[in-house]
């Protein structure tokens, strides 16, 4: 690179030694399963079936492993040392940019009132400015979105320090927004805040990006880990808590492991705009969609090309203040993640880009694997069916003039234990970080430690319901983009009320096909199997009352988060301004 | 928050619309990134692998004759 920052003091905290702990451990349970159902099912004879089962459960189980060991790492890492930050007079500019594709303009807006009068009220000054970047198709939201605009400026004395623009031809995608963006306009500016439509950030956790990139050189890339606020569906509500709760762990196992080459989730993080020119611009990939064309999961991509650049990213989990929101229901849900899946398989033509870092092929791999594991469970599940007529009666009588039976070696125990085993990867983190959260007094923040057990078994269990069907999406989705069929670009759709039953069962009936199909199969084929498959196919059966009821708003209480005690300030301002813009629109509108 | 001084050449410009502040005009060069080896590059570094390894075998041969 031509401008090579200077060293890198902080982000090269002898992260080998974690991935090191992380693979091998990973690596270590997973032959041990694999070799355990060999053993299990060798008891017979080894087969070509029980072969490519042991190999299928070497690779789920190193799946599960590794994000056991990612959260272990977590639990076990304490929070990490305070990172240097530039104490004096901020002396870089930033823009904060919002790329909007379609969203709610009043809701989009007034998000970024509420920023700016957390930046005031931050009482830091530092030039930070905000720059919308509309890839709007719709004309009436683009009207709107010009409207609410003026209002901004107006309301917030923004001129000269916010803008807005709107493309005539979203060619790249969002991808391709911020880089017409920087293209035009990015001198302007040394740092950006990269958010998405529905991202908020407290003024004053902007302003230690700004400070901790402006003291740190060799750092093209800050993230942060944000927050899901504003859940109100069952769904919602628990991947809500789940992401509260369990996320630390992970993030801060992640950070453990990042080395100079950490994550970026697309938003709410902060970029050095000379880095970024430097070293994001994409290219086309070669071959029609969905593997080539535009980049679809630029984010990752966009991480590791800053990575091979000589710059530092960086996950900086204790950064509180960043908040996004998710999902209302399991077709949200999986709406988005089919155009991840396509983004992240499509990963696989540039895994062996040149130059690359190690660590960064292996997070792209990462990406591509957390959409091939629930394939790979699904083939197992499959071959173990097909197993059964295939495995016989055992010989009683092997040996020609012996007439007692002779019984083979009961290998239950062996497969009890595997299932236990891999049951307790799934669940044993969650746990941990349960006693980890009593211990150190942060369940307190939910509620206290019965209500946080309480709330983390519930989540377990609505989690095991709708697993099925989720996998059921995702492995359509990997089928789609592996037989060639583009997703498209659809947009977000954040403000879901609850899904109707004839749209649950429109979404959802191929799914209770499948298990129905999955359910008959089995009980011909393999009838010992059916109840050791019910937990699969029961919740396929009934996946359009999953999808219909976890649309549904939840309790009061259920699934507590910190922010339901203490709403962030960030949340109340952007209340406030929401309220005040929806209730004189509507004033004017009724004039 | 005290804003400093806007920056000289963020004059709000005409948008699309003719009715918004445009971004300031101040470009900076995004080079296109190489991310997919050229054809035939992996048969030419497995050429070179094989190369290098019958190199290292004739040594070796030449060493035990």
């Amino acid at each position: 690179m031509t401008a090579r920052p200077g060293s890198a003091p902080v982000a090269e905290q002898r992260p080998a030694a974690a991935r090191a702990v992380a693979l091998v451990a990973s690596l270590t349970a997973a032959i041990a399963a694999g070799m355990v159902f060999l053993t299990y099912g060798a008891a017979d004879g080894v087969s070509s079936l029980d072969i490519l089962r042991s190999a299928l459960i070497i690779l789920s189980t190193w799946w599960l492993a590794w994000g056991a060991a990612t959260a272990l790492l977590g639990l076990a890492t304490r929070r990490a040392p305070a990172m240097p930050r530039h104490s004096g007079p901020i002396r870089g500019k930033t823009v904060v940019i919002v790329p909007v594709y379609n969203e709610d303009p009043v809701a989009t807006f007034t998000r970024i009132a509420a920023m700016d009068d957390s930046l005031r009220a931050a009482g830091d000054p530092a030039q930070v400015d905000f720059a919308i970047l509309s890839d709007t198709r719709d004309p009436g939201v683009a009207e709107a979105e010009t409207r609410c605009f003026a209002r901004l400026v107006a309301q917030q004395h923004g001129e000269g320090r916010m803008f807005y623009r709107r493309r005539s031809a979203n060619t790249g995608r969002k991808a391709g927004n911020i880089e017409e963006f920087i293209t035009t306009s990015g001198a302007a500016w040394d740092y950006a805040i990269i958010l998405d439509a529905d991202s908020l950030m407290e003024g004053a956790t902007m302003i230690e990006m700004i400070r901790r990139i402006e003291a740190d050189p060799s750092l093209g890339l800050l993230q942060t880990l944000p927050r899901v606020i504003r859940a109100r569906s069952i769904f919602g509500r628990a991947m809500q808590f789940a992401a509260a709760f369990h996320s630390p762990a992970f993030a801060r196992g992640l950070a453990a492991m990042q080395g100079r080459s950490g994550p970026f989730w697309g938003h709410n993080a902060i970029v050095r705009v000379r880095a970024w020119a430097q070293s994001c611009g994409l290219p086309e990939l070669s071959g029609p969609p969905p593997f080539g064309g535009h980049i679809l999961s630029h984010d990752s991509v966009e991480a590791v090309l800053l990575a091979r650049a000589g710059w530092t990213v960086r996950l900086d989990d204790d950064l509180t203040g960043s908040y996004e929101e998710g999902p209302e229901n399991i077709l949200d849900h999986a709406k988005r993640d089919r155009r991840w899946c396509q983004g992240n398989l499509q990963h696989a033509k540039i895994l062996a880009a040149p130059g690359l870092l190690g660590w960064s092929r292996f997070a792209l791999f990462q990406g591509i694997f957390a959409y091939l594991a629930p394939v790979i469970w699904l083939v197992f599940i499959a071959a173990s069916i097909a197993a059964i007529p295939a495995t016989g009666q055992p010989d009683y009588f092997p040996l020609e003039h012996w007439r007692f039976p002779v019984f083979p070696n009961d290998e239950t125990p062996k497969a009890i234990g595997l299932a236990v085993g891999i049951f307790g990867l799934l669940v044993m983190p969650k746990l941990l970080v349960v006693l980890d959260a009593i211990f150190t007094g942060r369940a307190r923040q939910f509620g206290g430690a019965g209500q946080s057990l309480r709330a983390v078994l519930s989540e377990l269990a609505l989690s095991s319901l709708f697993a099925p069907v989720l996998l059921a999406f995702t492995t359509r989705s990997v089928l789609q983009v592996v037989s060639g069929r583009d997703g498209g670009w659809p947009s977000n759709n954040r403000d879901a009320s609850g899904l109707t039953w004839a749209e649950s069962w429109r979404a959802g009936r191929w799914i209770t096909l499948c298990g129905a199909l999955g359910l008959a199969l089995t009980h011909t084929v393999a009838p010992n199997l059916t109840l050791w498959l019910l937990p699969v196919t029961g919740p396929m059966l009934l996946a359009p009352l999953l999808i219909c009821w976890t649309s549904r708003p939840a309790k009061p209480g259920q699934f507590p988060v910190p922010a339901d005690r203490h709403r962030p300030e960030i949340v109340a301002r952007h209340d406030a301004i929401l309220d005040h813009w929806t209730r004189t629109t509507r004033e004017r509108q009724v004039a | 928050m005290t804003f400093q001084s806007r920056i000289p050449s963020a004059q709000p410009m005409t948008g699309e619309d003719g009715l918004v502040a445009a971004p300031p005009h101040a470009p900076l060069q995004m080079p296109r990134q190489t991310l997919q080896r050229s054809p035939g590059s992996f048969g030419l570094w497995a050429g070179s692998l094989l190369a290098r390894l019958g190199a290292l075998l004739r040594v070796n041969q030449r060493r035990a004759g």
